[in-house]
């Protein structure tokens, strides 16, 4: 989804389509279990990092 | 650091007890079960190399005790019990290779098989038409080129029938439940191995043009139209109320939901500009994020499961990060799991 997200231009119709919204709102949630999730630490902050990342290229 | 500890040894136990039963050579249901839990334990345990190896060994195993065939065709005086077992192997022989090779983009192998979904029958009927009960006389082979193999002597001696547990009985409508929910993740196993893995695996578009994806979509959505609806509600709500009287129902949900958006995400996120498929935008968007909703259902309806379900924070993941094509799919998968490969070459279970 960030891939796709980060193809968007930022503009006030964009930042209001309820699927960008609602899409961008899941990674960042992801983002935030990746953070908190046991499991394998190693694997979490590889992930937890990558997702970061491309999160950061999402202008909408 | 106590859990990976654990885990670690849990593995290497499995693996020495089928060492001593010698499983390489004494092949049986009994002996494949527990390889496909061990699989999937392997898999949750971020060991997924080592889960790949073992699953070429379980499908192999398989093929040699003709699970790949219909009972009803190779073995069709073996009881009912026994054919039903046979068929519930092979489902989940194949569920777990299509849905793992998907992940890894590596080549399917449980490709070769004619048994029929539609025969398989709920356990409690099965048992019901059951006269001769469990013989096992088809569960096993002990060497593939021994003589009995090639003449196989008439008088098969009775095994006994193996204990059922008070915590393995289910109530008859568990039961026919997960018949529907097997039968559905089957036929979607069949349709995801065809048209996603081994395409994939060779780096063959997906469809040849943009007829050949909307077929394919509308053959996806076939699938999830015959479902059967507690498999299909994605409403929060009622889900997390399900969930606290059936558990096993909503996780059937959630595990059909995800593989099922999973899937048709890769498939609405093709495209290539020589045979003129263009990327459906928002049908990738939409089907990504209906796939990470089952995980952060997962999540919140049963904590400690979404921590270790490998496989479900694996596509999670992927549906976050990217919705582009297979192909890119490949590079972020590759790092992740190489990055973990090396380390489990270095520290295998079971060593």
């Amino acid at each position: 989804m960030t891939d796709l997200l980060a193809t968007l231009q930022a503009s006030e119709q964009n930042s209001r389509d309820p699927l960008y919204t609602k899409c961008k709102e899941a990674v960042r949630q992801m983002i935030d279990l990746l953070q908190r999730q046991g499991g394998s630490q190693e694997m979490n902050k590889h992930r937890h990092g990558a997702l970061l990342a491309a999160y950061e290229h999402v202008a909408i | 650091m106590a859990t990976t500890i654990t885990n670690g040894a849990t593995a290497s136990a499995a693996n020495q007890a089928l060492r001593i039963y010698s499983y390489l050579n004494r092949s049986s249901l009994r002996a494949l079960g527990a390889q496909i839990l061990l699989c999937y334990f392997l898999m949750n345990d971020n060991h997924a190399s080592d889960a790949y190896a073992w699953s070429g060994i379980i499908v192999r195993q398989a093929y040699a005790l003709r699970l790949h065939r219909d009972p009803d065709i190779i073995l069709p005086n073996i009881s009912p019990v026994e054919k039903h077992t046979r068929r519930r192997f092979w489902q989940a022989i194949l569920h777990q290779d299509t849905f793992l090779t998907v992940l890894l983009k590596l080549p399917p192998t449980a490709t070769h098989s004619d048994v029929s979904i539609d025969s398989l029958a709920n356990e409690t009927e099965a048992e019901a038409q059951d006269s001769t009960r469990y013989t096992g006389s088809s569960a096993r082979i002990e060497n593939l080129m021994s003589i009995s193999v090639i003449a196989p002597p008439q008088e098969v001696p009775k095994q006994p029938e193996p204990h059922i547990l008070p915590h393995q009985r289910i109530t008859e409508d568990v039961d026919k439940a997960d018949v529907l929910y097997v039968k559905s993740l089957w036929r979607l196993a069949l349709k995801v191995q065809e048209n996603l893995c081994s395409p994939v695996s060779l780096s063959i578009p997906i469809a040849k043009n943009p007829r050949a994806k909307t077929t394919l979509v509308n053959s996806f959505r076939e699938i999830w139209k015959n479902a059967p609806s507690f498999l299909t509600t994605s409403d929060y709500e009622t889900l997390r109320q399900m969930a606290q009287n059936s558990g096993r129902a909503v996780r059937q949900n959630l595990f059909f939901t995800s593989n099922y958006y999973h899937c048709l995400m890769i498939i609405q996120a093709f495209e290539d500009a020589e045979t003129g498929v263009e990327l459906n935008f928002r049908g990738a968007l939409e089907a990504a994020h209906e796939a990470i909703w089952t995980y952060f259902k997962l999540n919140d309806f049963f904590g400690g499961d979404a921590g270790v379900w490998w496989v479900f924070q694996h596509r999670a993941f992927e549906e976050a990060v990217s919705a582009i094509s297979a192909v890119d799919f490949l590079t972020i998968a590759n790092v992740d799991i190489l990055a973990h490969h090396d380390r489990s070459s270095c520290n295998p279970p079971g060593e």
